[in-house]
């Protein structure tokens, strides 16, 4: 009973290790044909962060024109619900299958959205404000470079 | 020694179960409810527009950093590249694939990309082209907002993309 107990105990701390390790570290994900990581998803897990990576988009089309109209007060307005606010509440079985580093990726993202709000608010200066949204969207290009998602079992 | 391994084994499996009940049952993601309009193209099709739209953003990206450095030559040339003269050699089977406000939309992003090209050679002035980037960016929201690509039938064979002129481009 004793050996039954001890072997229970190796058996249970191996599967929530390798648990851990598929949840936290691997994701789920294949090598897709066109030499990026494809993260394989259910189709409403895609377009969720889809959707959000739209959302992106459109903050920073409108955090630009902003910058054009040299209006600090509007850059961080938009900045600030694409920030580290928006990862509220994410779905845990989706967070699950993203690899970690898809997973810092994104959330250095978000955390680079709360400083340009802040950078504007504080500073008020558009040129700093154009630096750093340079640099947060190397984040995108890069992100883009070596992920797409694909819908498991349906080839895309 | 007996009795704190069955304790271990009950937080464990306890653990164990949290997690799965997490994971499984606790806000799963909601069915897909994408109402945009599908833009149906074979795999290697949609590869290329992929691929040519990260292109897009990278013009962008690299556009943001020049501007911030006041280095026309680059906003230039980067934007050149993915002006209308990408879309030389586009394959027909893929044109007559868009739909008309889809090609529409696609010719006029390029053509800002151009307009950006001209102003940063001609004046220079980063008021203007900030303007102009977030008059373009707004073409990729629209776009974006609208639009998906599906896949026609399995994987599509016939349609030789290496000669897409976006395919051949590099950053500066």
């Amino acid at each position: 009973m004793k050996k039954l107990s001890l072997l229970l105990n190796v058996v249970l701390l191996c599967v929530i290790a390798y648990g851990g390790y598929k949840f936290i570290i691997e994701g789920s994900v294949e090598q897709a044909d066109d030499g990026r990581t494809a993260i394989m998803l259910n189709s409403g897990e895609r377009d969720l962060v889809l959707g959000e990576m739209r959302t992106f988009l459109e903050a920073v089309q409108g955090i630009v024109t902003a910058i054009a109209e040299d209006d600090m007060a509007t850059v961080a307005e938009l900045a600030t619900p694409v920030g580290m606010v928006a990862t509220e509440g994410e779905a845990a079985s989706l967070m699950g299958k993203l690899p970690i580093e898809f997973k810092l990726h994104g959330m250095a993202t978000h955390g680079l959205f709360d400083d340009l709000a802040q950078q504007a608010t504080e500073t008020g200066d558009s040129q700093l404000v154009t630096v750093s949204l340079g640099v947060l969207m190397e984040n995108c290009t890069s992100c883009h470079a070596g992920y797409r998602f694909d819908v498991a079992g349906t080839g895309k | 020694m007996k009795k704190i391994s069955w304790i271990l084994n009950i937080g464990l499996l306890v653990t164990l179960g949290a997690v799965l009940y997490k994971y499984n049952f606790v806000k799963s993601a909601p069915e897909s409810t994408d109402m945009r309009q599908a833009v149906v193209v074979s795999a290697p099709e949609r590869d290329a527009l992929l691929e040519e739209m990260r292109w897009f953003l990278e013009t962008v990206q690299g556009s943001m950093v020049a501007l911030s450095e006041d280095e026309m030559g680059t906003i230039a040339e980067l934007n050149s590249a993915s002006g209308m003269r990408a879309t030389v050699g586009t394959p027909q089977a893929l044109t007559d694939k868009l739909p008309e406000e889809f090609r529409l939309l696609g010719v006029s992003t390029h053509q800002l990309f151009d307009g950006i090209a001209q102003e940063a050679t001609d004046m220079g002035d980063p008021a203007v082209i900030t303007e102009q980037i977030g008059g373009l960016l707004a073409n990729c929201t629209t776009c974006h907002a609208s639009y998906r690509f599906e896949i026609e039938g399995a994987q599509a064979k016939g349609v030789n993309l290496a000669i897409h002129p976006v395919c051949k481009l590099q950053p500066t």
